[in-house]
C-alpha cells in the first residue's frame, strides 16, 4: 500500500482498513453503481460477457489462493467448477433444492473433492503437484462420462432448470447477470478477507518457505491442503453458477484448455493479488471474446480454412500472452496499475 | 483361449507402450537438460505427424518427407529454447512449467488453425502387412514401430553414456554450475536437448501413426505418456521402455478385462490412477536421480 | 600433533618475486546483486609456475575472489564493479566462465562437486569440452590423470557419488587437469578430510605444480598445509588484502603465526588469556 510520506495509521483498525480516504470510499460507490447500471448501457452480448467474466472471477480468485498466495500450482481448476456444476445440478434437478443451496451444494462438493486431489500435498510440491492437478482433470472428464447415464447424464450432461427466487423465474441475460453480480462481489471481499486474515499470512509464509513456515509453528500440510480446499469452494461455486447460466452441467465445458486460460489469468493479472486476479480474469475474457467476434472475417482470409478458429485463435493468443507476460512482466497488470498509480499520484513530480 | 488373449493383450500393450516411452523419452531429454517439464510435448508429436502429412501430400517420398520433418522439427526445438525458455533463465521451475502450458495452448491452436479438426489418414510408411499367430493379427507397422522406438531409446541411452557431447549434456543435467566450471557450454546443451526432443517427436510420428486416422486431437497421447516418464524416472533415458510397457500393458489388460463393465472407463483411467501412486509413493520412479521435491 | 609441512617444499628458485604474471588481479571490486558489497581492492598476481595462497578465515571473501576470477560468480547474481583481472594478458572478468576455461583457467569449486550420478570415467571426459580431442588424444589426458591419481583408474567405472571423500576430491582436481590449464584455482581442498589424506592431496598438489607446470592459486583456512606448498601468500580479511609475502616471510610473521598458525611468539601454542591483545591487532591488522 502505498501512501504519501507523513501519513500514518494511528490505530489497528485504521491498519487494516481497505478504505482509507473518502475518495476511495467514492471511488467504490462509483464502481457499485457503474456495475449495477451496466445492463441498462449494454447490450445483450455484453452482459452476457460480463456474467461469464464474473463467473469467471470467482474461480480465478480460488486459483489466486493455491497459487498466487500459496504456491502451489493447479491446472486442474476447470476440473473443480465442472464438479461444482454437476453436484449443483443434481441438487437442484433431483433433489430439488431452492435456488442458492444448489450453489453451496456443488461448492462444498468441490471442496471436498479439491482437498482429496489435495492431499498429495502433504507429500510432494512443484510440478509434481502440479502433475495430480492434471491427473483430477482427467480422471474428471473420464469419470463423468463413463458413469451410467443415470448418475452424471453420461455425454449428455444435466440440464438445469432456470432458478426460481422469491417466486420469480429467472431466465433472461440481465436476469443472469444480477444473480450473478452479488456472487462475485462476495467473492472479492471473502478473497480478501482470507489473503489479509491469519490464513492467508499462513499460506503466503508456506509458499516463501514451507520449511521456515513449519518451524514458527505453522502446520504445513493443514494449509497446503486447505488451500485446495478454499480454491475449489471458489471453483464450486463458480461451477455452479455456470451450470445456471448455460442451464446445463456438461463435462466439455471444463476442459484442460480452460484450466491452463485460468492460470494464464492468475500470469497476466499478477501473482498474489486479488486485484490481479480480477484485472486477469477480465482481460482475458475480453481479448477472447474479441478474438471471438473477429475470428470468423479472419478465417475468410486464411486459404482454405473451412471450420471456426475462434478456439484455436484465443488458444494461440492467450499461449503468446502467457509466454509475454512471464518473460517481460511477471508481477503482471496489477504491478502495472500499482506503478501507474504511484506515477499518478506525485505526477508531475518524478517523486 | 486365455493364452490367446493374454497375446493379444501383450501386443497391443507393448505397440501403445512404444509410442508412450517415444513421447516419454522426450519429456526426460528435455527435463535432464534445463529441469523443464515441456507438458507441450504431445503437440510437438502432432506437429510433426501433420507435417509429414503435409510433405506426403506434396507427392514427396516418405523417407525424405519424414526427414524433411525431423529437421523442421529440430529446428522448432531450437526456437522454442532459444525464443520462450532461454529469457526465463534464472526463473523458477514453477515459471518455466508454465511458460510449456502457454507453448502447449500455441502449438495446439497453431495446429488446429492450419491443419483443421477433421480425422485424415495418415500414409502406411511402415507397411500393411498382417502375420497371424494362431488367432492374433499382429501388424507389421506395429512390429517395425516398435522396433523403430526401442532401436532410438537405445539408441539415445547409448548417446547419454558413451559419447562426448552426450556426456556433455548428462552433465547439464546434473548440474549447471559443474558443467560451466568445466567448460561446457550450458546453453548450447540445452539447445541441443531441444532439438533432439523435436527430433524425436518426428520419430514417434513415424513410428506410430503408419496407417492410423489422425486429427490434432493425438496431442492427448502425452498425457498418457506422463505416467510412463514418471514411472521411468525424468531423468532415466533408458528406463522409458521398460516403463512404456507397464504402462502400455496394463491399460491393454485394463481394457480386455475391467472395460466390459466399465464402459470403457478402466482402461481410460488407469494410467492417471497409476500417475498418482507413483507420485505419491515413488515420486522418483524407478531409475531417477533422488533430487525430487519433498517436504 | 605435529603439524602438517610437505617435507620436499617448493623449488627456491621461484621463490623470488614473479616475472611474468600468468593471472593478475588489480583492485577489483565485487558486488553481489549490485548492491551487497564483498570485496574490495583486491590485487593479486600469481607467477608462471607459482603456487600461491590465499588464506583468510570464513566469511573473508575467499571462495568470491576465486569466483570473480573463473566468473562463476555470475550464476550468483555477483559482477565485479571495478578493477581488472587479466589472465596471459585477456581480460577476463565478466566473461563467460566457459570462454574462461577455454583460455586454461580452471576453477575447482569447493566441496567436492563431483557429477555423482556419473561413473569417474565419465566425470574426467566432460571436462574435456574445452580442448579438441579425437579419441586417442583423450585416452592420452585420461591416462595422464591417472598417472597422476592411480587410485581414479582402479575406480574408473564407479559411480563417483559413492567414492570416499578423499577419492572424490582427487578426482575433482585431476577433472580439472582433463583440460590442460596454465592455472588451476583450487577451493579448500582439505575441507573435511582426515589429516592423512590432506597429506596425500597436498602432495598431488605439489607434484602437479612441479611436473605439469601448472601454476596455481589455492584457497585454504588450514594456512599450515597451505603454506606448505605455496611458493607466497595473501592473506584476505573482509574482503580487503591485509597481508602478502614469499611462504618463509608468512611462516615467520608475528601476527600470522598468532592468528592462523596457532603458535605464539614463544613457539607455544596460543592461549586464549590473551584474548585483548588478539582483538586490538586483530582491529589493526583490519
Amino acid at each position: 500500500m502505498y501512501r504519501a510520506c507523513g501519513s500514518f495509521s494511528e490505530t489497528y483498525s485504521d491498519d487494516m482498513a481497505l478504505m482509507r480516504t473518502r475518495w476511495q470510499w467514492l471511488a467504490l460507490a462509483i464502481l457499485m453503481v457503474g456495475l449495477v447500471c451496466y445492463p441498462l448501457v449494454a447490450s445483450s452480448g455484453w452482459i452476457r460477457f460480463a456474467t461469464i467474466t464474473g463467473i469467471t472471477i470467482i474461480s480465478v480468485l480460488g486459483l489466486q489462493i493455491l497459487v498466487g498466495l500459496t504456491g502451489q500450482v493447479s491446472v486442474g481448476q476447470s476440473a473443480f467448477m465442472g464438479i461444482g456444476a454437476y453436484f449443483g445440478a443434481i441438487a437442484a434437478m433431483k433433489f430439488h433444492m431452492p435456488f442458492p443451496l444448489p450453489i453451496l451444494v456443488g461448492a462444498t462438493g468441490a471442496a471436498i473433492v479439491g482437498v482429496l486431489f489435495g492431499l498429495p500435498a502433504a507429500r510432494i510440491k512443484g510440478f509434481y503437484l502440479a502433475l495430480t492437478t492434471l491427473a483430477a482433470q482427467f480422471v474428471f472428464q473420464f469419470t463423468i462420462v463413463r458413469l451410467p447415464d443415470s448418475w452424471f447424464g453420461g455425454s449428455a450432461g444435466i440440464s438445469v432448470a432456470p432458478p426460481v427466487i422469491f417466486g420469480v423465474q429467472i431466465n433472461s441475460t440481465v436476469g443472469f447477470y444480477y444473480l450473478t453480480l452479488p456472487f462475485t462481489v462476495l467473492a472479492v471481499f471473502a478473497a480478501l478477507f482470507i489473503m489479509r486474515s491469519r490464513v492467508g499470512r499462513a499460506l503466503i509464509s508456506v509458499r516463501d518457505n514451507d520449511l521456515a513456515a513449519e518451524v514458527t509453528g505453522i502446520n504445513v500440510i493443514y494449509y497446503k491442503v486447505a488451500a485446495f480446499g478454499l480454491a475449489s469452494f471458489f471453483a464450486g461455486l463458480a461451477g455452479g453458477l455456470l451450470a445456471y447460466e448455460n442451464k446445463l452441467a456438461h463435462f466439455e465445458q471444463f476442459t484442460l484448455f480452460e484450466s491452463i486460460w485460468y492460470l494464464g489469468m492468475l500470469i497476466v493479472g499478477g501473482m498474489g493479488s486479488i486485484l490481479g486476479a480480477v484485472l486477469g480474469a477480465v482481460s482475458l475474457r475480453f481479448v477472447q471474446e474479441i478474438l471471438a467476434l473477429v475470428s470468423p472475417r479472419m478465417a475468410e482470409l486464411l486459404p482454405g480454412a473451412r471450420y471456426d478458429i475462434a478456439f484455436p485463435m484465443i488458444n494461440v493468443v492467450l499461449g503468446v500472452l502467457i509466454i509475454v507476460f512471464l518473460i517481460y512482466q511477471p508481477r503482471g497488470l496489477a504491478h502495472l496499475y500499482r506503478r501507474g498509480e504511484r506515477y499518478a499520484r506525485v505526477w508531475p513530480f518524478p517523486y | 483361449m486365455l493364452w490367446e488373449t493374454l497375446l493379444r493383450v501383450l501386443v497391443s500393450g507393448i505397440a501403445n507402450g512404444a509410442i508412450y516411452a517415444s513421447v516419454a523419452v522426450g519429456f526426460s531429454i528435455i527435463y535432464r537438460s534445463g529441469k523443464v517439464f515441456n507438458i507441450a510435448q504431445g503437440e510437438m508429436l502432432m506437429l510433426a505427424t501433420f507435417m509429414a502429412m503435409t510433405f506426403f501430400g506434396m507427392g514427396m517420398n516418405h523417407w525424405v518427407a519424414l526427414a524433411l520433418t525431423a529437421t523442421a522439427m529440430g529446428l522448432l526445438g531450437l526456437g522454442v529454447e532459444r525464443f520462450v525458455l532461454r529469457p526465463l533463465v534464472g526463473q523458477s521451475e514453477m515459471a518455466l512449467f508454465m511458460a510449456t502450458l502457454g507453448l502447449l495452448l500455441v502449438l495446439n491452436g497453431l495446429g488446429v488453425i492450419m491443419f483443421g479438426t477433421e480425422p485424415r489418414l495418415f500414409p502406411d510408411v511402415l507397411g500393411t502387412e498382417r502375420w497371424l499367430v494362431g488367432t492374433v493379427s499382429i501388424k507389421q507397422s506395429a512390429v517395425l514401430g516398435t522396433a523403430l522406438v526401442a532401436g532410438s531409446v537405445a539408441g539415445l541411452a547409448w548417446f547419454f553414456r558413451s559419447t562426448r557431447t552426450g556426456l556433455f549434456m548428462t552433465a547439464v543435467a546434473e548440474s549447471h554450475q559443474i558443467a560451466r566450471s568445466l567448460g561446457v557450454n550450458v546453453q548450447r546443451s540445452i539447445g541441443l536437448s531441444w532439438a533432439i526432443a523435436g527430433v524425436v517427436a518426428t520419430i514417434s510420428a513415424a513410428a506410430f501413426m503408419s496407417g492410423r486416422s489422425v486429427s490434432p486431437e493425438i496431442a492427448s497421447i502425452a498425457f498418457v505418456a506422463l505416467p510412463v516418464v514418471l514411472l521411468s524416472g525424468l531423468e532415466s533415458i533408458g528406463g522409458v521402455m521398460l516403463g512404456g510397457i507397464i504402462v502400455g500393458v496394463g491399460q491393454s489388460m485394463a481394457a480386455a478385462w475391467l472395460d466390459p463393465y466399465t464402459e470403457g472407463g478402466a482402461s481410460l483411467l488407469f494410467p492417471f490412477a497409476l500417475m498418482m501412486l507413483i507420485l505419491l509413493f515413488r515420486p522418483q520412479g524407478l531409475f531417477g536421480w533422488k533430487r525430487v521435491e519433498r517436504i | 600433533m605435529q603439524p602438517i609441512v610437505m617435507q620436499q617444499g617448493p623449488p627456491p628458485a621461484s621463490s623470488a618475486a614473479p616475472i611474468a604474471p600468468v593471472l593478475s588481479v588489480t583492485n577489483v571490486e565485487v558486488r553481489y546483486q549490485g548492491s551487497i558489497l564483498v570485496l574490495k581492492n583486491v590485487s593479486l598476481t600469481v607467477g608462471e609456475g607459482e603456487v600461491v595462497a590465499l588464506l583468510g578465515s570464513n566469511g573473508a571473501g575467499k571462495t568470491t575472489t576465486l569466483k570473480s576470477i573463473s566468473s562463476l560468480i555470475q550464476s550468483e547474481e555477483g559482477r565485479v564493479t571495478e578493477g581488472q583481472i587479466h589472465f596471459l594478458g585477456a581480460h577476463i572478468h565478466n566473461q563467460d566462465p566457459v570462454s574462461t576455461v577455454r583460455r586454461g583457467l580452471v576453477q575447482v569449486m569447493e566441496g567436492r562437486r563431483v557429477l555423482e550420478h556419473m561413473s569417474v570415467e565419465q566425470n574426467l571426459i566432460v571436462a574435456s569440452a574445452p580442448i579438441k580431442a579425437n579419441r586417442q588424444r583423450l585416452r592420452q589426458a585420461l591416462d595422464e590423470i591417472y598417472g597422476v591419481f592411480p587410485i581414479l583408474a582402479e575406480f574408473r567405472d564407479r559411480q563417483s557419488g559413492y567414492l570416499s571423500g578423499g577419492q572424490q576430491q582427487m578426482l575433482v582436481i585431476g577433472r580439472a587437469l582433463m583440460a590442460k590449464p596454465r592455472l588451476l584455482l583450487l577451493d579448500e581442498p582439505s575441507l573435511g578430510l582426515s589429516p592423512l589424506l590432506v597429506h596425500t592431496i597436498f602432495k598431488s598438489i605439489a607434484r602437479i605444480n612441479r611436473e605439469l607446470g601448472t601454476s596455481i592459486l589455492l584457497v585454504e583456512q588450514n594456512a599450515k598445509v597451505a603454506l606448505g606448498v605455496a611458493h607466497r601468500g595473501y592473506v584476505l580479511e573482509n574482503g580487503r588484502i591485509v597481508m602478502e609475502g614469499t611462504r618463509h616471510e608468512l611462516l615467520n610473521n608475528e601476527d600470522l603465526k598468532e592468528f592462523y598458525l596457532g603458535i605464539s611468539a614463544t613457539g607455544q601454542r596460543k592461549s586464549f588469556k590473551d584474548i585483548k591483545q588478539y582483538r586490538r591487532r586483530r582491529r589493526w591488522l583490519g
